[in-house]
């Protein structure tokens, strides 16, 4: 009777320990050790691996890291708006559609996931480079002479970013909407609702997780992106994630690529978790939860 | 008492036991079977090292040559968390890196007289550490300019000989400069500082330099790969880079050739360090015999577009390689050696200045 209830009480862990023992062993501890260098300087005054809080000094005290951090989560916003935006509409379509085109859609979200990100990020590059095609589109039909500084922007990465997660987004508010009852909104359209009114009132509440849950994802995917940047900006871009890998591989001073990446972690963090309180708030539903 | 006998039998068992794993550590040492190196990104280089070098080490010792392609920056990380016990017996990293990892004490020193054709280099491949050898120059590289021929041939515009070309409005969006990230740039940083009156102690004219090629830029590269695209895709005619860039690019089929400026070119030379604490010391000895050797280094020339530290090479190379290459002995005199002991103690600074002003 003990060991039958004992490893009842066992059983829901061992279904879980795989996802612990891996978030132990390659999060938990290497950010651990992360947020140890961080409060340690590279080169000690007096005494090696001494506490310090120099590097943060340093990043706190300075303008130049406030507005990368700014950049950083400025990209981080528009990516999201942008996901969404483009998302939710293909997202409603995808769940009021059948046969071919509900194929099609479905096919235009996976193919990206499967393309190989540098793959898809190279044909953006080749597209917007400042002498590329589309320059030379432009340059053929006499409205510009001389190169086309887009790629190198911030609108271009929003792009780039809008681009490659814009399928996540739509997968889970297509999973989402999918939950929203029909019924509901055959009522408010019986009862005169405009169609910008069921989508404010009626719709949006309704789909608020999937919202929130793409948008966290958009947002922290967004935020913390190396890859893209700095093949679109390169290294002159100023966000976090390329002054990260700058500190850690080119100064060679992880201590300072540590504190620099446990800021953003905190401030991701944060952001994450008032977005979902300021949501719940909002659609005053308080049923779902995402915390 | 019997306690004291207890406590000696304990110490004797552990002395015995860590005997027996110094010895297997010491028998592993000697019966060295794979040897690891880092090879700096160079064009052909690995190519090179697995044909000619990995044979004969596996034929002559039964060592296998397990080579490795990465950035110097990341060989100094990587080797900073293998150490004290690194797997990696040779880094082949950039002199001014290697002068810095050798100073923090990560190389082993090199006794030349059991590689001897690491022994008849010219007098400025070796960089000492007090007494001790601990990097040698793998081959000589000017930092200069590299132009896209039929690009500038088709615009009318005159090949480059200057530093001061690259501000020409003819190259309006077409030139790419190196980022002092890399050893190229931060060598041209400090050559640009010089044309100014300034140099090691003075940068910011260099800064400023930088500054007045902005209307020109197309963009800041890092990676010479990322240059040589741009070069590919016709985007970039005019770019700073060094000298074994060309040959490597014209054997791609890119109609590009280096010129060393008229102002000169600093130096910025490939190197090779044994690291400390490492295994297979006589593998490693073999293999720089090889690497130094007259055959070897013809091929660096031929297939990487080097210039050999090497005197007896030299006399080596055919005439029609020596027609084709974009440096020569012959012009060894117009490059200019920097102080990069000096560069290092402040080359941070730069980088993230670099990163903060050069936008």
């Amino acid at each position: 009777m003990d060991g039958t209830s004992g490893l009842r009480r066992v059983a829901p862990l061992l279904f879980i320990a795989p996802v612990i023992v891996l978030m132990a062993a390659f999060f938990a501890l290497p950010v651990a050790d992360l947020l140890s260098m961080s409060f340690q300087a590279k080169h000690p005054e007096a005494g090696a691996g001494g506490f310090s809080l120099v590097n943060y000094a340093k990043i706190l005290g300075d303008l130049w890291y406030w507005q990368m951090l700014g950049n950083s989560l400025a990209l981080g916003f528009c990516a999201t708006l942008t996901s969404l935006a483009i998302g939710y509409a293909v997202a409603w379509r995808l769940t009021h559609c059948g046969g071919w085109e509900r194929t099609l859609i479905a096919l235009a979200c996976l193919l990206p996931i499967f393309v190989n990100v540098i793959v898809g990020i190279l044909g953006w590059y080749i597209l917007m480079l400042p002498f590329g095609v589309i320059q030379q589109a432009l340059d053929a039909l006499g409205l510009i002479h001389g190169p086309l500084r887009w790629l190198r922007s911030f609108w271009a990465l929003v792009g780039v970013l809008t681009y490659e997660h814009v399928p996540f987004a739509v997968l889970i508010l297509a999973a989402s909407l999918q939950n929203v009852p029909a019924d509901k909104i055959a009522a408010a359209r019986i009862l005169g609702a405009s169609g910008p009114r069921i989508l404010w009132t009626v719709l949006l509440p309704l789909s608020m997780p999937g919202i929130v849950a793409s948008s966290i994802l958009v947002f922290s995917l967004s935020v913390s992106s190396y890859l893209v940047p700095i093949l679109i900006t390169g290294p002159r871009g100023q966000f976090i994630p390329i002054s990260i890998y700058s500190y850690a591989a080119e100064l060679l001073d992880w201590n300072m690529a540590g504190a620099l990446a446990f800021i953003l972690l905190v401030v991701v963090v944060v952001l994450t978790y008032l977005f979902i309180a300021l949501s719940n708030r909002l659609t005053r539903r308080g049923e779902w939860s995402m915390v | 008492m019997q306690s004291n006998r207890g406590n000696r039998l304990v110490a004797l068992l552990v002395g015995a036991a860590a005997s027996a794993l110094v010895a297997g550590a010491a028998t592993a040492q000697d019966a060295c079977t794979e040897m690891q190196v880092f090879l700096s990104i160079s064009p052909a280089h690995r190519d090179n090292v697995m044909s000619y070098i990995a044979p004969k080490l596996k034929e002559e010792m039964g060592v296998t040559l397990v080579a490795e392609e990465i950035g110097s920056a990341n060989m100094v990380e990587r080797l900073s968390a293998q150490m004290p016990n690194p797997r990696v017996t040779i880094a082949q990293w950039d002199v001014p890196i290697g002068v810095s990892a050798c100073a923090d004490g990560m190389c082993a020193p090199i006794d030349l007289s059991k590689a001897p054709n690491a022994g008849k280099l010219f007098d400025w491949a070796y960089t000492k550490d007090g007494d001790d050898v601990v990097v040698l120059a793998t081959n000589v590289l000017g930092v200069g300019l590299l132009y896209n021929e039929e690009a500038l041939k088709e615009a009318g515009i005159e090949p480059p000989t200057s530093w001061t070309d690259l501000a020409d409005p003819s190259f309006a969006g077409r030139i790419s400069i190196t980022a002092p990230a890399s050893t190229w740039g931060t060598a041209q940083l400090v050559k640009w500082a010089q044309m100014g009156g300034g140099g090691v102690d003075n940068i910011d004219p260099g800064f400023e330099f930088a500054e007045s090629l902005m209307d020109n830029m197309h963009t800041v590269h890092t990676w010479s790969s990322e240059m040589s695209n741009l070069m590919q895709l016709g985007e970039v005619w005019l770019s700073t880079t060094g000298s074994n860039m060309g040959a490597a690019l014209r054997a791609k089929g890119l109609p590009v050739r280096w010129v060393l400026p008229e102002e000169g070119s600093p130096v910025a030379a490939g190197g090779l360090s044994f690291v400390k604490g490492a295994p297979c010391t006589e593998a490693a000895y073999r293999y720089l015999d090889l690497y130094y050797s007259d055959e070897f280094q013809l091929l660096r020339v031929k297939d990487g577009g080097l210039a050999s530290p090497s005197p007896t090479a030299w006399d080596k190379i055919p005439d029609e390689t020596k027609a084709d290459m974009d440096l020569t002995s012959k012009e060894f005199d117009k490059l200019e050696a920097l102080d990069w002991k000096a560069i290092n103690a402040v080359r941070p600074e730069w980088i993230e200045r670099w990163n903060r002003e050069i936008r």
